[in-house]
């Protein structure tokens, strides 16, 4: 069985996958994607899971993990607000805090590191991106509520290879990757990748005398180990990142002294509110953050029995952060640890069964402290590719929270060879860290009011998805149906309607659900020239305030569109991708005093055109291409922004994208042993 | 009339000037295709060969059809740059089929 799963994923890709296998990490993350063509591949395996490969990643810029989701429907990319940079995903309409972020099948960048962590992964270190939608499995923990995306980085233990990457765009950002790896001998390996980007230009676009973009700084270092026996696996990486971001008013050479800087530590903050500095009516409003973060990881197994595929892995994990961010005249800072150990079993019973176990223990040191031991199981049944059917339970204990059980249950039915149903029913938990996950928020004058007491948020996910693959002629068509229904039995509800000049974190009481509903269509319409439409729906609610209300800030639907054209051998390759995002409804806005609205209460639909043109030669290409091309952008994203000390001030009332077209060119330089 | 005929044979002439001399040839390698990866680094890197118009693969039989410039390349060279990728290719007669396991 080993064998045959070694020979599924290396049909996929260059990488030999004998050190994740081993792991069979995720049964739901099993790979058939046919090498060259597939547009973003539908995993055969029993999750719904996108795969988002090499070949994908190419498509575009894809500097960072937020750009790399430009052509996949499922995830939505947006700025979390018009100052920080930081960029938030949504899945199935909700919050990125919803989806379980994990590197190397570990739990990752949570915490402070949550609002940057598409900022964090640079594109040219990824072999490729997992987004697997709907409850996943029990292994990796209780965190995921409507979804996970998982990013595999470039292995020491792939076919040796060095690559490097430089990236400008007109904005005045650069950017640098180097990446190599080195066999020591046939069974120890080593890699090195390394990033930097600059963006060290102010624009202003619409004049309103906030930068559009802070200005940014950000180096990375990884290092990895892996050695691969017979019987015993192992990997090891420690990664470095630094990272300096301003923006605001930095037209203005410095900032002003003596001013009225009030400090939320991460152990202090609490209902704290925030006044204007009084006196100060000329001083530029600034925003600096700065991160640091370290992270290590070691996974070790050991495989006693090959024909039963049983083996016993541990992995150990942590990271360290450090975060210091100012906005205007509020500083929080923090100091974030993270401990992480897990220790599974697995076998093969026979063909047909298979069983998953194992405890963990996790850590926090965030604004306060939490340790959650677990021990979790997981049964699989599987009939050949016809019929499998994933229980799994999870019982946990926080030392803040008391002991809470996880069910999973996965399904998959495909009667033929081109047709799969797949089901999954899961209860998902999250324990909130308002400051660390939210403090972008404070890039606005809104008092922050944060209830004692915040609840474990606790969610039910439902999901059911259909695929089917049509032959027409010598290609085929391949479509798919899905609807997702989300229920919040505890959430923390990030209220902006109630009082239009605060932001109160509170528990929820009363409703709060999302159903997504998506169909997609992809065919190779002619020789080299793929076409993939998808339209999604999504109609997600909450009770602010007592009513039952359409969220803010999400889009009510979303259309995309993307070609690509590799004509004759490939050499030349043409990307595009059109999307549509519904228009949503915003916070509650207030009158002013000449009795307007402070901001219409909806906003309408906005298009996102992007293309891109690439060139490849036998050991590098060049690449060139443009981001928002039709210039769209919320006109004024920044609310009274011509008096940023005073109460009306607000950057987070975000709804489009906040800078306008960017044309950009790289290149790319690829050597690997033949 | 003599002005069309004449516009006829200076194009007849000039399209035969500039006429690509496309050839194919058909290879098998050593050592063999058995996978799409096989398949994958072959076309992925013949490619890049000059002159090379189109590969076509085939697992079942263990060829690789190549249509190739005559004039800017020839089947020697095609092997060389298979050489390059560590396969050693040779020509399929056409009267014969090898029998490879």
């Amino acid at each position: 069985m080993i064998a045959a799963l070694l020979t599924a994923s290396g049909a996929y890709g260059q990488v030999s996958e004998q050190g994740d296998s081993v792991w069979r990490s995720e049964q739901l993350q099993e790979v058939s994607v046919s090498a060259m063509g597939h547009r973003h591949g539908k995993t055969s395996g029993l999750g719904n899971t996108d795969f988002i490969g090499s070949n994908e990643l190419l498509r575009a810029a894809c500097c960072n993990l937020g750009e790399s989701f430009t052509t996949n429907p499922s995830v939505d990319v947006n700025y979390a607000d018009a100052a920080t940079g930081a960029q938030q995903i949504k899945l199935l309409g909700l919050s990125g805090t919803y989806v379980q972020m994990l590197t190397e099948n570990i739990p990752n960048y949570r915490g402070a590191a949550a609002p940057y962590s598409l900022g964090y992964i640079p594109g040219p270190w990824m072999q490729s991106i997992q987004v697997s939608k709907g409850a996943s499995s029990v292994k990796n923990g209780y965190e995921s509520i409507t979804g996970q995306i998982n990013v595999e980085f470039k292995k020491p233990q792939a076919t040796p290879f060095a690559d490097a990457n430089i990236y400008y765009n007109t904005k005045g950002k650069l950017e640098a990757n180097l990446g190599a790896n080195l066999h020591l001998n046939d069974r120890w390996s080593t890699a090195l990748l390394g990033h930097y980007e600059i963006l060290n230009m102010a624009h202003d676009g619409n004049d309103d005398g906030f930068v559009d973009m802070p200005k940014v700084r950000q180096g990375q270092l990884m290092n990895r180990w892996a050695y691969m026996g017979d019987n015993y696996k192992f990997q090891a990486a420690i990664k470095g990142l630094k990272e300096h971001r301003k923006g605001g008013q930095i037209a203005h050479p410095s900032p002003p002294q003596g001013r009225d800087v009030q400090i939320h530590n991460s152990a202090s903050f609490s209902n704290q509110t925030s006044h204007p500095s009084e006196g100060l009516g000329e001083a530029p409003y600034i925003i600096d953050i700065t991160n640091e973060r370290y992270e290590a990881f070691t996974k070790n197994a050991y495989i006693f029995d090959h024909e039963h595929g049983s083996n016993i892995a541990l992995i150990l994990s942590g990271s360290l952060h450090h975060q210091n961010t100012l906005y205007g005249n509020k500083q929080y800072n923090t100091d974030q640890r993270n401990g992480y150990a897990s220790l599974m079993f697995e076998t093969d019973f026979d063909e047909h069964h298979s069983l998953s176990t194992g405890i963990s223990l996790n850590h926090d040191h965030f604004d306060f402290d939490e340790t959650n031991p677990g021990v979790y199981a997981q049964y699989t049944f599987k009939v050949g590719e016809q019929f499998t059917l994933m229980g799994g339970l999870r019982w946990d204990h926080s030392n803040v929270y008391g002991g809470f059980v996880t069910p999973r249950m996965h399904l998959k039915y495909s009667p033929s060879d081109n047709v799969t149903l797949r089901g999954s029913i899961g209860k998902g938990y999250r324990t909130n860290h308002v400051m660390a996950e939210y403090n972008y928020l404070m890039a606005s004058s809104r008092q922050i009011i944060i209830d004692d007491d915040l609840d474990q948020e606790e969610a039910w996910n439902y999901g059911l998805s259909a695929a089917l693959s049509i032959p027409i002629g010598e290609r085929k068509l391949d479509l798919s149906a899905e609807y997702y229904y989300t229920t919040f039995l505890h959430q923390l509800l990030v209220d902006m309607d109630s009082n239009p000049h605060a932001v109160h974190f509170t528990n929820l009481t009363g409703d709060s659900y999302s159903h997504t509903w998506q169909a997609e269509a992809t065919s190779e319409i002619f020789d080299g020239f793929t076409l993939t439409a998808t339209y999604r729906r999504t109609n997600v609610k909450s009770t602010y305030g007592g009513a039952l209300r359409e969220k803010p800030l999400t889009n009510k639907y979303k259309g995309l569109i993307t070609a690509q054209w590799k004509p004759g051998l490939g050499k030349w390759q043409f990307d595009a991708t059109l999307q549509l995002n519904g228009g949503g409804r915003m916070p509650d806005p207030y009158t002013l005093v000449d009795g307007t609205p402070s901001w219409d209460s909806r906003y309408k639909g906005y298009e996102q055109l992007n293309t891109q043109v690439t060139r490849f030669f036998r050991h590098w290409s060049i690449y060139a291409g443009g981001e928002n091309i039709t210039g769209r952008r919320q006109k004024h994203p920044i609310i009274a922004a011509d008096d940023p000390w005073g109460s009306d001030f607000d950057a987070t009332m975000v709804w489009g994208p906040v800078h306008g077209a960017i044309y950009y060119i790289g290149v790319r330089l690829n050597w690997e042993k033949l | 009339m003599v002005r069309t005929k004449a516009l006829f044979i200076a194009l007849a002439f000039v399209s035969v000037c500039f006429a690509k001399d496309i050839k194919t040839v058909v290879l098998t390698t050593t050592p063999q295709m058995h996978c799409a990866n096989c398949e994958k680094k072959i076309k992925e890197n013949i490619r890049f060969e000059k002159g090379i118009k189109s590969i076509k693969t085939n697992l079942n039989d263990k060829t690789v059809t190549i249509e190739y410039d005559a004039d800017k390349t020839t089947i020697p060279a095609i092997i060389e740059g298979f050489k390059k990728i560590k396969y050693e290719a040779k020509e399929v007669k056409t009267n014969k089929t090898k029998q490879d396991k």
